[in-house]
């Protein structure tokens, strides 16, 4: 019983979504974007 | 247009409204009529959120807006990202929690039914109007550039949609969106390589920006900063579109039910939470080649004469007043131009406008959404003319259709089912819901047969109407997940006050636009801490 909740436990760990790192990598984008369209401001202008 | 053309339109059209019928096998009761049994993958939910964002007024407008003004405006969209990032986290648990329908009922919860009510009303104002714009602004544009009759373009823009999303609801919505934005997608893009091609020889994509970047075109990122310090009225810089622009996402994608009812479709809170990160991830890029599409076509008109007015149309028709001879004349002079003298041929374009203004005192002269599809019809091979207008009614119907399931979804749940019949059967919700969306949709046909004109950029129009209601009903939202201190009727009382405030400001016109979301959410915030103490206190924080 106790191997089966063990199992049962570290799938569910092992499924869980890394939220946080997710919500890092879409603001690290859009922080990135930014910078990207600053140098093409003025490599065009 | 031509008869290829023709084809391809009634073809694509007409393969949309089957796929939509098709598609409209759902539970007939509420969840699977508004929510699609909440059984939608991630992808999904994705390209319902961007079908639901991206009317007509995106592709027609956007352009257009980049071939006056330059591309800053993607920085309106700069907020967006971070407030996906803010809803995934606060707004996403509570909604899936309760299992709610619309996004107003948690208030209930929260507050009380008049807070449920006021909010679900103002949504219902606000969306009710726009839509009706979002079907006026492209049969107006269509049917002055296709010589077509403007009462009946607006019939098929916004009633032909009315079939698949009655029938079908949620589930037909979310699915023709997923082959809508398809389409759109591949349209724009031969449309953006069409554009380098019919460049002169010699002539890349790259020699294309740097020509537009001379004219002040590759303007992406300003600063708002003048001689004279910041300038709060200039509309789009970095600063309005991080703050302001973050406000009004948060509003929009996290209380305007046309949006909140498509991440509610999806399977789980993982699901739901994806979608609106992969919208936040892939919407400034999306913004950025649509605006730079407008800048491609402004490097075209360097080569090529573009006309002093894009809206022929309207032209001919100040020909037939006593103004003709004079606009016969600035045309005779602006065709002696060369087509990169820019600093003449926009002296010239402002002079015919005013000559315009005076022969057509009642219309806007405007010309700015007339850009792309003027070069859509003049430049593009036939057969895509009829791809690219297909374009426009598909991106149209994307946003209509959400927008429509959304209103009625609000009437049924908040409204109907409140104040009229409590204690409906499965089959009446059923019966009732698909009812409501038919009348939203004739109300919002309606609306866009008497609207006139409608000032600027379509785009802007509205946002603009947007940012007068978004900003108190985010405020309203914000204090019911963080100010606990604020109860139901000084939360009431706010609302209505701030809303008049909001008013007031925006006529003042002292403001750009996109601030008045950050002013609105803080005035009922602000308003509702010092009328607490004075206002009698009746529910307890659930």
């Amino acid at each position: 019983m106790s191997d089966n909740r063990n199992i049962a436990e570290y799938k569910s760990k092992e499924k869980k979504t890394n939220w946080k790192l997710l919500y890092l990598i879409v603001f690290l984008f859009l922080v990135l974007q930014i910078i990207f369209y600053y140098f093409i401001t003025k490599h065009f202008q | 247009m031509s008869y290829q053309d023709w084809i391809v339109l009634i073809i694509t059209l007409g393969g949309i409204i089957i796929y939509g019928v098709y598609k409209s096998k759902t539970t007939k009761n509420l969840d699977g009529y508004f929510l699609s049994n909440r059984d939608m993958p991630w992808y999904l939910v994705v390209l319902s959120i961007m079908g639901t964002q991206a009317s007509a007024i995106t592709f027609i407008s956007a352009p257009g807006q980049a071939y006056t003004d330059g591309m800053r405006f993607v920085q309106y969209y700069f907020g967006l990202p971070l407030a996906m990032i803010v809803i995934c986290i606060v707004f996403v648990p509570v909604f899936n929690k309760l299992k709610v329908y619309t996004a107003y009922e948690f208030l209930e919860t929260r507050f009380d039914l008049k807070a449920r009510t006021l909010t679900s009303f103002l949504f219902q104002i606000s969306r009710g109007l726009s839509t009706g714009i979002s079907i006026y602004a492209p049969s107006l544009i269509l049917s002055s550039l296709l010589g077509w009759n403007i009462y009946y373009t607006n019939i098929i823009m916004g009633g032909m949609l009315i079939i698949y999303t009655v029938t079908g609801g949620a589930k037909a919505v979310a699915h023709t969106q997923k082959l809508q934005l398809v389409i759109v997608f591949v349209g724009m893009a031969i449309a953006g390589y069409l554009v380098v091609h019919l460049m002169p020889s010699g002539v890349g994509f790259l020699d294309a920006l740097h020509l537009g970047g001379k004219n002040g075109k590759m303007n992406i990122i300003t600063s708002g900063r003048t001689a004279n310090g910041f300038d709060w009225k200039d509309k789009y810089n970095i600063w309005s579109g991080v703050i302001g622009g973050f406000f009004l996402a948060l509003s929009y994608f996290g209380t305007d039910q046309s949006q909140v009812g498509r991440y509610l479709t999806a399977k789980n809170n993982k699901q739901s939470k994806l979608g609106l990160l992969m919208n936040g991830i892939v919407k400034v890029p999306m913004q950025f080649l649509i605006l730079m599409l407008g800048v491609l076509v402004f490097s075209f008109y360097q080569y090529n004469k573009a006309p002093i007015h894009f809206n022929e149309t309207q032209t001919e028709r100040a020909k037939e007043t006593s103004y003709k001879n004079q606009l016969v004349h600035l045309e005779t002079e602006y065709a002696s131009l060369a087509p990169d003298d820019n600093a003449d041929k926009s002296e010239l374009k402002n002079k015919y406008s005013a000559v315009l203004s005076q022969a057509l005192p009642s219309e806007d002269v405007n010309d700015t959404n007339y850009i792309f599809l003027r070069f859509v019809i003049d430049y593009l091979p036939k057969g895509l003319v009829g791809l690219l207008i297909a374009i426009i009614f598909l991106a149209a119907w994307g946003s209509i259709a959400a927008a429509l399931n959304s209103l009625a979804s609000c009437t049924v749940v908040d409204i109907h089912k409140k104040y009229f019949k409590k204690d409906l059967s499965e089959s009446e919700d059923y019966r009732i819901s698909k009812f409501y969306t038919f009348c939203w949709g004739i109300f919002c046909i309606l609306v866009a047969e008497f609207a006139s004109n409608l000032g600027n950029s379509l785009i802007e129009t509205v946002n603009i109407l947007g940012s007068l209601f978004y900003g108190v009903i985010l405020g309203i939202f914000l204090i019911a997940f963080w100010f606990k201190y604020i109860k139901a009727n000084a939360l009431f009382v706010s609302a209505i006050i701030s809303e008049i405030f909001i008013i007031i400001i925006y006529n003042a016109n002292v403001i750009s636009f996109l601030w008045l979301n950050v002013i609105g959410a803080i005035l009922v915030i602000v308003i509702g801490y010092l009328l607490q103490p004075f206002v009698k206190t009746e529910k307890k924080i659930a």
